[in-house]
């Protein structure tokens, strides 16, 4: 794993002594505190980031949702444990500084501003010391401005949004950034194929965009990325930078979904996607860019059993296809690869939340596309990855008559399992990887 | 001036006062964070009176155009509570909670 020489910077020692003088009388995760609620009236299972309908309205309207009160300004902090074993060692160790097998890790603490700026401004800043590559940076970000305006003679809602990880601004958890599983082990291997829009945009570029949910109905969005130079994103802490791939020109990213709550039941079905170029390992050969398009589909369907209660069971399904086109220019020539290719991604998910507080999980979840020898650094060169995720959740507080308040915890039992990894079957359960998380979160 | 043409005088004001216009109050129960009622026409001088039923603080706020800035603030509404408004002027006007922004009561005072 690259290592940057910033890896024992001062800097991580920020959260850490936060939390050491958090007071505890104001100690609420900062969105709580602004609106006066608890955490399961805008997370199933109390816990974020899977989101309730309350939650998705907050997000579109930009943060802002307020009790009235002076929260300014809203700091919160969070820090995440684990315990990873995997089914084979890993020869070399994890990572570094890590053993081979059964570690115990921080795998992140993180600072946030989140909530209001302005009556109409608010943001979502995180940033993390990753306890694992032992690095600060800037993490997930998302800078709202949002409004409510009647167009056509109909309630909306129109917003923009700065933010530096494609889906990170979307309201749904089926789309990659706030997907499932909500925490997963950096100390497992992982399959080595994914779609460009799964996670290798983040941190690594900025983008502006503008919304309309439209009558509660339909939700449109069109963002442009540009791509971070290489000091920027040094200066940022986004690891690894050395040789990695660079976002050149400019990357189009649209959002389409029609969504609807009836009360008990809210449902949405959509299409997302970007089209980028991208140079591979941050070389330009002759001028050649890999090109990628990713089109995407994702459906929602929750079920709430008692909307009067804040606390009430909810049944969540989550589910999204990813379809992405390559045209590797660049790539053939540097490395020799075949120049055209694709890679499928299907992901789907479902969780029953017992009171806010115990959740089972699973996903099916399934990667195939065209074999590359030169391109998927995969032993037989075949891209796809099957298997399955269990999760069982603990979130003890964060309800309306939670004897705790200034903060929350998740604990959480986590096995991935693979039928299929890096294109073979054989072996692949080598991979199973049992992961334990405590997962906790409060506001200064 | 003649005495009997005093006493109108004298007894109309005072049965005015005595008996003044009706005004109706209308209740709008918050349950689920949501209204009990999406629309509700008045008329100027009645009072709506907002519930919560719920579990959790509500925040009304009554805006008179499409801007929220200049918006009426009754104050966080705890569990329980119940706050009441005045509606004195003809008009159409959007009543929100500002800790729910999908909560939304159209109300048009005549």
């Amino acid at each position: 794993m690259a290592q940057q020489s910033k890896a024992f910077s001062p800097f991580w020692l920020a959260p850490v002594v936060a939390c050491l003088y958090a007071p505890s009388a104001n100690a609420l995760p900062s969105f709580a505190a602004q609106t006066g609620q608890p955490c399961a009236a805008c997370h199933v299972g109390a816990f974020g980031p899977q989101l309730r309908p309350y939650g998705r309205d907050f997000k579109l309207n930009g943060y802002t949702a307020s009790d009235g009160g002076s929260h300014f300004p809203p700091i919160a902090a969070m820090t995440l444990f684990s315990f990873t074993h995997t089914n084979q060692d890993q020869p070399g160790g994890a990572a570094r500084w890590f053993a081979p097998n059964d570690n115990f890790a921080l795998d992140q603490a993180s600072l946030y501003y989140a909530g209001a700026i302005t009556r109409h401004l608010g943001a979502f800043i995180q940033t993390t010391y990753d306890g694992v590559a032992r690095q600060y940076q800037i993490d997930n970000t998302d800078i709202r401005y949002a409004r409510e305006r009647d167009i056509f003679g109909i309630d909306s809602v129109w917003g923009l949004t700065l933010n530096n990880n494609p889906t990170v601004q979307d309201l749904w958890n089926s789309t990659p950034t706030w997907g499932f599983p909500y925490n997963s082990s950096p100390l497992a291997r992982t399959p080595a194929a994914a779609t460009r829009i799964d996670g290798s945009f983040a941190q690594n570029v900025v983008g502006l965009g503008g919304y309309v949910m439209w009558n509660d109905w339909v939700y449109t969005e069109f963002d442009l990325y540009r791509g971070l130079g290489r000091d920027i994103r040094n200066a940022l802490g986004t690891v690894p930078v050395a040789g990695t791939d660079s976002v050149v020109d400019t990357a189009p990213y649209w959002r389409l979904a029609v969504q609807h709550d009836l009360g008990r039941a809210n449902w949405e079905i959509g299409t997302y996607g970007i089209v980028a170029h991208i140079l591979p390992g941050g070389a330009s050969p002759s001028g050649k860019t890999d090109s990628f398009t990713d089109v995407a589909a994702d459906a929602n369907w929750q079920f709430t059993i008692n909307p009067l209660n804040i606390a009430s069971d909810v049944i969540s399904t989550h589910a999204t296809i990813i379809q992405e086109n390559q045209d590797l220019a660049a790539s053939a020539l540097l490395n020799g690869t075949d120049r055209h290719g694709n890679l499928t991604t299907l992901r789907a998910d479902a969780s029953y939340s017992i009171a806010a507080t115990v959740t089972p999980s699973i996903q099916l979840f399934r990667t195939a596309g065209s074999d590359n020898a030169a391109y998927w650094s995969t032993p037989n060169g075949r891209p796809g990855s099957d298997g399955a995720i269990l999760e069982l959740a603990y979130a003890p507080f964060g309800k309306p008559d939670s004897s705790i308040k200034w903060g929350n915890i998740r604990l959480a039992v986590q096995y991935v399992l693979y039928t299929r990894f890096d294109g073979q079957t054989q072996g692949a359960a080598h991979n199973d990887t049992l992961y334990l998380s405590a997962w906790a979160a409060w506001h200064f | 001036m003649r005495p009997y043409l005093a006493l109108p005088c004298f007894v109309l004001p005072l049965m005015a006062l005595s008996h003044p216009a009706h005004s109706a109050t209308t209740t709008i129960n918050q349950a689920g964070q949501a209204f009990s009622e999406t629309d509700i026409t008045i008329k100027a001088g009645d009072h709506v009176k907002f519930m919560n039923s719920d579990g959790v603080n509500h925040n009304i706020l009554i805006q008179s155009g499409d801007d929220d800035d200049d918006a009426k603030d009754l104050g966080v509404q705890p569990p329980g509570a119940s706050v009441d408004a005045l509606f004195d002027k003809a008009g159409k006007f959007k009543v929100r909670c500002h800790i729910h922004p999908s909560m939304k009561l159209s109300v048009e005072v005549q």
